[in-house]
């Protein structure tokens, strides 16, 4: 009832009040010379004692019974102060002394109880303290129990534990997804999760080492009980000990590094293929320097020409690096293989759809068009104002086909020797679209014709 | 040179895919003195190996597009005609020993062509003998 609960909160306030010792002493004496007085003055020689009763009763129950016993004493004598014909309160008649002494046993009573009640009061407040406190602890330990549990459950590593004989007593959510097993029946062995020879590590290894140290970690393979699948999976394992600190199971945390593992090894075949590419790159490299040093008529001539090929070559690998070197389109082929003569006397235009190029097929253009334009800027169209070169392909379905043409240039005349860089036009870079190039030289202008696949194209060339 | 007339007598064929690689390669053994065949896949290198019954040498890349690489087209060659030396070559650095066939030589890409020819003309000089 709130009624009774505002009244023994007022009540259990007033026990608490200050009034330990002299100070609370000096009040009832205080009091109980109060309520005589306030007798003396408006209630005269009526009811002698009933006015001390409360003051005793409320003195002892705030104060403590010494207080109380002093309140009687001094009530006794101030009542018989009044009593008494002559104001003294030791002259008094037998029946006067019998009414004082049957007050001062009363009152004792009085005392008595008030201390009891007192005292019980007190008791009971600290069982109700007790109470809360046990209750607010109960309510803390179960919050963290369940924050825990939520925890486990939640956790995407594999949590579990078993018994001191390695059978499974407990696994978590994450756990049992991982390895395909429903629940822990109490059946299986932590043995059961490896798959060999991780399995026979286990009791071998693993277990020992736990009981020596009190941990092992490292990285092993579960299975999956379903497919069967090796799961490589980093596992934790410690002793579970009671209150007592004697061991009563094994916890285990295990963390799946199939993803891990796995882009561990898409790294290492990426770095495998680099150095792959690499490789070929250096191969291609040493080629064109051989080849060129074939033919170059003069150790500067080899030189250039080298470092220019080189040059033509790097261009079309930076389109490549932004396609990881899978494939590169055509338009920023050309253009970025005619972009260092876009400055030459001439007009170059190109026209053309957009079309994937495979690797080799994209260096061996560039490489093409790069010994077309250098001879062009030398001897051809590019050399002269007016001149014009036309770069256009088109592709039906497989079928390939770019053309070089130039117009308005010098009059062309056969060249009286053919070098690497006719040999790269049309035997190697055809080769690339397995089909054929070729050079023409008429008199009005340089062409060069390629008819080739696009695609992976025929490997059945005779 | 006087070795080229013994030379002469035996070819070499070349497998690679990449044209220019190819171009670079015959070059080299032609320059030697050797007579080169050429090829750009193993179906194609089985057909000149058919045909052409003085080749003594496959070299052959192993990377390569169609329906042998250039470790089965080794086997393949080891199986059919024993007398012919195998070199391999590779960009791929993970070309182990188990790889390669009985007596194959490997020439790790870029090959040096010094050691190539090395290899060339202690082969015909066994020839010779």
């Amino acid at each position: 009832m709130p009624q009774s609960r505002i009244f023994d909160r007022i009540l259990l306030k007033a026990l608490h009040l200050p009034l330990k010792g002299l100070y609370g002493l000096a009040l009832v004496i205080a009091a109980v010379v109060a309520t005589a007085a306030f007798r003396a003055a408006f209630v005269t020689d009526l009811l002698p004692y009933l006015f001390f009763m409360p003051v005793i009763l409320i003195g002892t129950f705030l104060v403590g019974p010494a207080a109380g016993v002093t309140a009687i004493l001094l009530s006794a004598l101030l009542a018989g102060q009044s009593l008494s014909a002559t104001n003294d309160p030791f002259s008094l008649t037998g029946k006067q002394w019998a009414a004082q002494t049957l007050f001062s046993l009363v009152n004792l009573g009085i005392v008595f109880l008030a201390v009891q009640l007192r005292r019980t009061m007190l008791v009971l407040e600290r069982v109700a303290e007790e109470r809360r406190c046990a209750l607010e602890n109960l309510g803390r330990q179960t919050g963290e129990r369940s924050r825990l549990a939520t925890i486990v459950e939640q956790s995407r590593e594999f949590i579990g534990y078993a018994d001191l004989g390695g059978r499974v007593q407990f696994v978590n959510e994450a756990g049992r997804q991982l390895v395909g097993r429903a629940n822990a029946d109490g059946q299986a062995e932590i043995a059961d999760y490896f798959k060999e020879p991780d399995r026979s590590r286990f009791r071998s290894e693993i277990l020992p080492e736990v009981a020596r140290s009190g941990l092992w970690s490292g990285e092993v393979t579960l299975r999956h009980f379903g497919t069967g699948e090796a799961l490589p999976v980093r596992f934790t394992i410690f002793p579970l000990v009671d209150d007592a600190d004697a061991r009563i199971g094994y916890g285990t945390i295990i963390t799946d590094l199939r993803a891990q593992k796995a882009a561990d090894a898409q790294r290492e075949m990426l770095t495998r293929e680099l150095a792959h590419r690499m490789k070929n790159t250096l191969a291609m490299v040493q080629a064109i320097s051989a080849q060129t040093l074939r033919s170059a008529r003069t150790m500067e001539e080899g030189r250039d020409a080298i470092a220019s090929r080189l040059t033509a070559l790097a261009r079309a690998q930076d389109i490549l690096t932004h396609t990881s070197w899978e494939k590169a389109d055509i338009v920023e082929v050309v253009n970025a293989a005619i972009e260092p003569h876009r400055g030459d006397a001439g007009h170059v235009t190109i026209s053309g759809p957009h079309l994937d190029l495979q690797t080799q097929r994209a260096l061996g253009l560039s490489l093409a068009i790069h010994e077309l334009a250098t001879n062009a800027a030398k001897y051809g169209a590019l050399s002269v104002e007016g001149g014009r070169v036309d770069m256009c392909w088109s592709a039906d379905g497989n079928f390939f086909r770019f053309e070089w043409i130039e117009t308005g240039g010098p009059t062309v005349e056969m060249p009286s020797a053919r070098g690497f860089g006719s040999k790269l036009i049309e035997r190697i870079v055809a080769a690339y679209f397995d089909g054929t190039g070729r050079l023409e030289f008429d008199p009005s202008g340089v062409r060069f014709i390629l008819e080739g696949a696009l695609g992976p194209g025929s490997e059945q060339k005779a | 040179m006087g070795q080229s007339f013994a030379h002469a007598s035996y070819a070499v064929l070349v497998v690679e895919d990449d044209a220019l690689l190819l171009a670079e390669a015959v070059d080299m053994i032609e320059d030697a003195g050797f007579i080169a065949y050429e090829a750009r896949n193993a179906d194609e290198a089985i057909r000149k190996l058919e045909r052409h019954s003085e080749i003594r040498v496959l070299f052959t890349d192993v990377d390569m597009p169609g329906s042998m690489d250039g470790l089965k087209l080794a086997r393949a060659v080891r199986d059919r005609w024993p007398p012919v030396t195998i070199m391999v070559t590779s960009g791929h650095v993970d070309v182990g020993e188990n790889d390669m066939p009985e007596n194959g030589l490997f020439f790790a890409k870029p090959y040096p062509p010094a050691s190539v020819m090395k290899a060339l003309n202690g082969i015909a000089a066994e020839i010779g003998n």
